[in-house]
């Protein structure tokens, strides 16, 4: 599924012009087909918690862009803790337990 | 659902200023986004936006404050928050690191595919460990046999002759397979012989207990014995006795890298008849009158 700024704007209930700086920061990456931006779900979710950010945690434009690299830092580890963890489930089972003793130790 | 007040820990005197400040300040502690997997975290701030929604609404607040509607009355629908699709595919281009698109190249994980650069994991596979009962004979002289491991795959074994009890065999690259191109583990597997019915080894020796007639113990003869490797003849000599030892040279356990062949002992046990005729009987007593001896003062028995 996907939105045209207009519709994120009145989902959001902010400004077109707010919604605009966020792009132009890129804090938000919609994707430009033939010259309209289109907002996937990730794209409107990450909007709203941009809005929820300011609005609700008080998050000022000076710090949001150290807010959300830390958070895409943390989803980009998490990422590869997930994917980690699945090729370590697909290993032998030997091989699972010598990391599940390391671990322990560690 | 709780109350509303205790939920955002403020009283039911807080003005609109202390509501917000105190939502403020737990949904900077629990926000979902902040707390990717901590389910705890995402359900408290529900019921902290829930609650917040209702208390900052003057309309939904007079009407609780009466009594007029529960805390339910104002749950908000809720929204996908980022989290959800922050790990997913669609989360991909907000995850690149600077100048990089994959974790892996940081240096937290670069350490751990050093050597494999961009191609992957890669480890030996496991060992497997299979343990194989022979016969005394094949341990002995040796044979191939086909086992089946616990994952279906078949191995041909090969049991060198002279195998001893509890030996292990490492048959090389048969384990399990690598991941990411490296090599197979090894399999090994842990002999054990059944005992036979009556060769016993010691070393590389082969004994055997060997019952023998009267006639045979008195006047020597020749009997066909078992050995681990056919039958042979033994020459028993004249006046053999229970207890008398031969040695076939070489006709033991076939010798193996550190070791040479074994003999068999063949230890000589008279036995006599199972029935004792009158004939024997007779005889034995007319002998015995005049052929007296002492075995027992001879082992120190009196």
């Amino acid at each position: 599924m996907s939105w045209r700024l207009v519709e994120v704007v009145s989902e959001l209930s902010i400004d077109a012009t707010v919604l605009h700086g966020w792009i132009e920061q890129r804090w938000i990456r919609p994707t430009d087909s033939d010259g309209e931006l289109l907002f996937d779900e990730a794209d409107m979710a990450r909007a709203r918690l941009i809005r929820e950010l300011k609005q609700d945690l008080s998050v000022g434009d000076e710090a949001m862009p150290v807010v959300l690299q830390l958070l895409d830092q943390v989803y980009a580890l998490r990422k590869a803790l997930g994917d980690l963890t699945r090729a370590i489930k697909a290993c032998p089972e030997s091989v699972q337990q010598a990391i599940a003793e390391k671990l322990k130790g560690s | 659902m709780r109350d509303p007040y205790e939920v955002l820990g403020v009283p039911r005197s807080a003005s609109a200023e202390d509501i917000k400040k105190s939502y403020h300040k737990l949904a900077k502690k629990l926000h979902p986004d902040l707390n990717p997997g901590n389910k705890k975290a995402e359900q408290s701030f529900k019921e902290v936006s829930a609650a917040y929604d209702l208390l900052s609404d003057p309309a939904k607040k007079g009407r609780f404050d009466r009594g007029e509607i529960d805390p339910s009355g104002a749950e908000r629908q809720q929204q996908p928050y980022y989290k959800t699709y922050a790990e997913g595919d669609e989360g991909a281009r907000y995850r690149r690191f600077d100048g990089d698109e994959s974790p892996f190249a940081d240096d937290l994980f670069a350490d751990m595919f050093r050597g494999a650069g961009r191609q992957g994991f890669r480890a030996r596979g496991a060992d497997v460990s299979y343990s194989l009962e022979v016969d005394f004979l094949e341990a002995a002289n040796g044979l191939t046999r086909r086992v089946t491991l616990a994952d279906g795959k078949t191995l041909d074994v090969t049991i060198p002759p002279g195998t001893e009890e509890g030996q292990t065999l490492r048959l090389k690259g048969q384990g399990q397979p690598g991941i990411g191109g490296a090599g197979p583990g090894d399999a090994f597997i842990e002999i054990h012989i059944k005992p036979h019915p009556f060769f016993t080894r010691v070393g590389n020796d082969v004994h055997v207990e060997l019952p023998v007639t009267l006639p045979e113990a008195v006047l020597g003869g020749s009997v066909n014995l078992p050995t681990v490797d056919g039958k042979v003849s033994l020459k028993i000599p004249p006046g053999s006795n229970t207890g008398t030892v031969l040695r076939l040279k070489g006709k033991g356990i076939p010798g193996q890298a550190a070791r040479q062949r074994g003999d068999q002992l063949v230890k000589l046990k008279v036995v006599l008849p199972d029935q004792v005729d009158p004939e024997l009987k007779e005889f034995i007593e007319r002998w015995g009158t005049t052929h007296a001896y002492d075995p027992r003062s001879k082992a120190g028995i009196s």
